[in-house]
């Protein structure tokens, strides 16, 4: 079982989807996160453990070493895509036991802005360190953040904005929820996003990578 | 044969030459090297060179007969024989009505592109470009990037005064040819401008906020003509300021106006038009049909979001190998400029300095402070190789979508051709190693020059010009990354330099 579950952080952490997939290189023609996520829970394993002693561990690696510029966006991009080949099996069995995960990250590009790439890495990387993660897509209205946040009591609602002119409305969005309930928490982030925009339009967190709303959420969590 | 004797940094040496060609390409011919941003079109006057004993010559209007020495000056060179005019559609000369109003009737086109204008004094009588000057778009200090001047618009006064600005340039451009080659204005009966949709709005004073923002609705991307008198342009009182035509948001007149203004020849079927800028604007043309995009590569070729990242000015380390460094003008290095860049990562790619995921694991020093200019390590760092592997996998992913949208494989594609000054100066051998552009057309590349430029002055020269840009627009169509399924998997793994 220990082997099962370090080959699994190792899949997580080197993005290795499945048996048939070629990336990476190296672990070419072994088992990848589908079948190892499958002997897992074929064994007895639960849900929570794979995803305590397997995900989670993958993750964290791959999130410390992409703020350490080790690795770069393919590499987490295949680590995401490998955690979600084990999330299948996952997921339907946290439904069912109500939820072990550790809170909720609600988050979406902001209106009148597609790009997701770095939305996507975020969302995926929260969820990889147990998180529940509601992703609202892109060209997302501040409504649509509010009522899912309502619905959602507690969960951290993240903003994504990539362009210089859409902060506009991550500053809008931020406001609005704030007016709508001040204990909502709001983090933002973005290439053209800084520490000090956040603080500006009163965002409760900023990170420029995934790895930084993670710490700040295992923070929020842990109390 | 005649004989040319070649003075150079690299030394003398003389050579027999085909007097049918210009001076120009007899130097490039034998690998000499001179700054030829037109692409020997005639029209910008960079190519100058010292030919002994008879004085300076504008080397690609300059056909020698007999033996000859030559000085090359000391300064940034293309290496890539760029023989723009080759490509450009050449059309019988046929200008506005007005034209034939006027004693010695000109034309001005203008490419107003983000960083600068370019401008072309065209002779309507004779069809020759008399002069091109250049001034930097002094739209400049409210941001570097169309998306920040948009942004700006948000300010009271904001579009005034960025209108404002490009009309004062113009103006000022009008006065500097009046003093210097007595051009009088009422002579002046037609102005073509070829811009990005961005810029059009702006010189119209149209509000471009909803170019900036999902669903990236242009108030207009049709051929316009304004009155030169309600735009405060001061050129003969009945001019028109004519303004190309755009197909979206960020695929402009500028594309529009360089897709027609090349004449691939016959046996060119399909093929790529690339804009190695920030927008990276690209097509897939085929006989019938035009896809086309922009990936928005980001900035860093020009030098933004790079630490010693900066334009092609003197000082900046424009070609780099395994033998070290070459700076524009032969100065220390201050900095890095684009070309400079992807001959850099090639090399470290190759020696391994870079891995194939884009490690660099410590600053790399180009030149320290003691041999630099600016007395400041002149380095990459592992920053900037991010940096790049962003933007090139933009235009790479962008490539390889369009291809496939257009149903075709690279072995359909029969040319490249890569517009705009950058395109003249990177080296293409070291832009397949980093993966900027696909290795399978490497003997298809085809550096254009200013197609955006050309494509204003064939709008003056001639009235037909509107039906091939007309074509243009009609068979193009937008092609929306964003939306599309695959762009993300593509970006990611083209970001490697394998
Ligand atoms: C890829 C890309 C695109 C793709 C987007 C595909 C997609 N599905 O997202 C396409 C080609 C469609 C595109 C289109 C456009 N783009 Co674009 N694009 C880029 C590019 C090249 C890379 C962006 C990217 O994905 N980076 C990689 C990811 C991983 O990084 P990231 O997003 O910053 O995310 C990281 C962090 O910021 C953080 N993060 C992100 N979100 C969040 C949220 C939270 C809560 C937290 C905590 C952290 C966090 O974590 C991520 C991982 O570290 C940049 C230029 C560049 N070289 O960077 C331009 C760029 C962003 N685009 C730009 C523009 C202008 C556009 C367009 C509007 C116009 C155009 N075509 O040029 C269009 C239309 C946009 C649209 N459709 O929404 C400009 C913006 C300029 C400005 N001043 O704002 C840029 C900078 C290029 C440029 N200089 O011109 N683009």
């Amino acid at each position: 079982m220990e082997e099962l579950y370090s080959k699994l952080s190792d899949c997580i952490e080197f993005g290795k989807i499945n048996k048939a997939a070629p990336f990476p290189p190296q672990m070419k023609d072994q088992d990848g996160a589908d079948e190892i996520t499958k002997q897992l829970l074929d064994a007895g394993a639960s849900a929570d453990d794979v995803l305590q002693k397997g995900l989670i561990i993958g993750m964290e690696k791959v999130g410390v070493k992409f703020r350490n510029n080790e690795v770069f966006v393919p590499q987490v991009l295949m680590s995401a895509k490998a955690m979600d080949a084990a999330m299948v099996y996952l997921k339907p069995l946290f439904a069912e036991s109500g939820g072990s995960q550790k809170g909720t990250f609600i988050i979406g590009t902001v209106e009148g802005d597609l790009h997701d790439i770095g939305k996507n890495l975020v969302s995926m990387m929260v969820e990889g360190n147990g998180y529940k993660v509601i992703d609202l897509g892109t060209d997302v209205k501040a409504e649509t953040f509010i009522k899912v946040a309502d619905e959602n009591p507690g969960a951290i609602v993240g903003l994504s904005a990539l362009l210089t002119t859409t902060m506009g409305n991550q500053e809008a969005i931020t406001k609005a929820i704030k007016a709508h309930n001040t204990n909502i928490k709001v983090a933002v982030g973005g290439a053209p996003v800084t520490q000090d925009f956040s603080d500006r339009i009163g965002a409760d967190c900023y990170s420029a990578d995934p790895q930084g709303i993670v710490e700040y959420m295992n923070g929020v969590f842990a109390k | 044969m005649p004989k040319i004797t070649l003075h150079s940094t690299a030394g003398i040496e003389t050579h027999e030459y085909n007097s049918a060609n210009s001076l120009l390409q007899t130097i490039q011919k034998i690998g000499g090297e001179v700054f030829a941003p037109c692409g020997g079109n005639g029209t910008c006057g960079k190519c100058r060179v010292k030919v002994k004993h008879y004085g300076t010559v504008t080397s690609c209007l300059y056909y020698p007969t007999t033996d000859i020495e030559v000085i090359l000056p000391d300064t940034k060179e293309s290496k890539i024989l760029t023989d723009q005019y080759k490509h450009t559609l050449k059309l019988p000369l046929n200008p506005c009505c007005l034209a034939a109003n006027v004693h010695s009737p000109m034309g001005l086109g203008i490419d107003i592109g983000t960083t600068s204008m370019v401008f072309y004094w065209v002779d309507l009588k004779t069809g020759g470009i008399v002069n091109t000057t250049s001034v930097t778009n002094p739209q400049g200090r409210f941001g570097a990037d169309v998306i920040s001047r948009i942004g700006h618009c948000a300010n009271e006064g904001g579009l005034e005064e960025l209108q404002k600005v490009l009309i004062d340039a113009i103006n000022k451009e009008l006065i500097k040819l009046e003093e210097n080659e007595g051009i009088i204005n009422s002579d002046i009966v037609k102005v073509t401008i070829s811009a990005n949709t961005t810029i059009l709005h702006l010189l119209l004073g149209i509000d471009p906020t909803p170019l900036a923002l999902y669903p990236f609705t242009p108030a207009f991307t049709d051929y316009k003509i304004v009155a030169a008198k309600k735009l405060g342009i001061d050129i003969n009182e009945q001019g028109g300021i004519h303004l190309l035509p755009s197909i979206s948001a960020y695929v402009g007149a500028d594309i529009v106006s360089g897709i027609s203004s090349i004449a691939p020849r016959n046996e060119i079927k399909n093929y790529l038009f690339i804009d190695i800028g920030t927008n990276g604007e690209m097509a897939v043309v085929t006989p019938n049909e035009i896809f086309c995009c922009a990936t928005a590569a980001g900035p860093a070729f020009e030098g933004a979001n790079i630490k010693c990242g900066m334009g092609a000015f003197d000082g900046a380390i424009s070609e780099y190998s395994d033998n070290g460094y070459k700076t524009v003008g032969n100065d220390k290095p201050i900095g890095i400029c684009g070309s400079g860049l992807i001959d850099i990562i090639a090399t470290l790619v190759n020696n391994g300095t870079i891995s194939m995921d884009g490690v660099l694991t410590e600053d790399f020093v180009l030149a320290d402070k003691n041999h630099s200019g600016n007395g400041e390590n002149i380095i990459l760092t592992p920053r900037d190789v991010r940096e790049v592997q962003l933007a090139k996998s933009a235009i790479m992913s962008g490539i390889k979508i369009l291809i496939d949208k257009a149903g075709l494989t690279y072995n359909d594609i029969d040319a490249l051709y890569l517009a705009g000054g950058f395109g003249n100066y990177l080296n293409p051998d070291n832009a397949m190693r980093i993966g900027l552009l696909p290795m399978e057309l490497a003997d298809r590349i085809i550096p254009v020059g200013n197609t955006s430029g050309a494509g204003a002055v064939l709008h003056l020269l001639s009235e037909d010009f509107n039906d091939v840009l007309k074509s243009t627009v009609e068979k193009s169509q937008n092609i929306e990354l964003s939306e599309h399924p695959d762009f993300e998997m593509e970006y990611a793994m083209n970001m490697y330099f394998s």
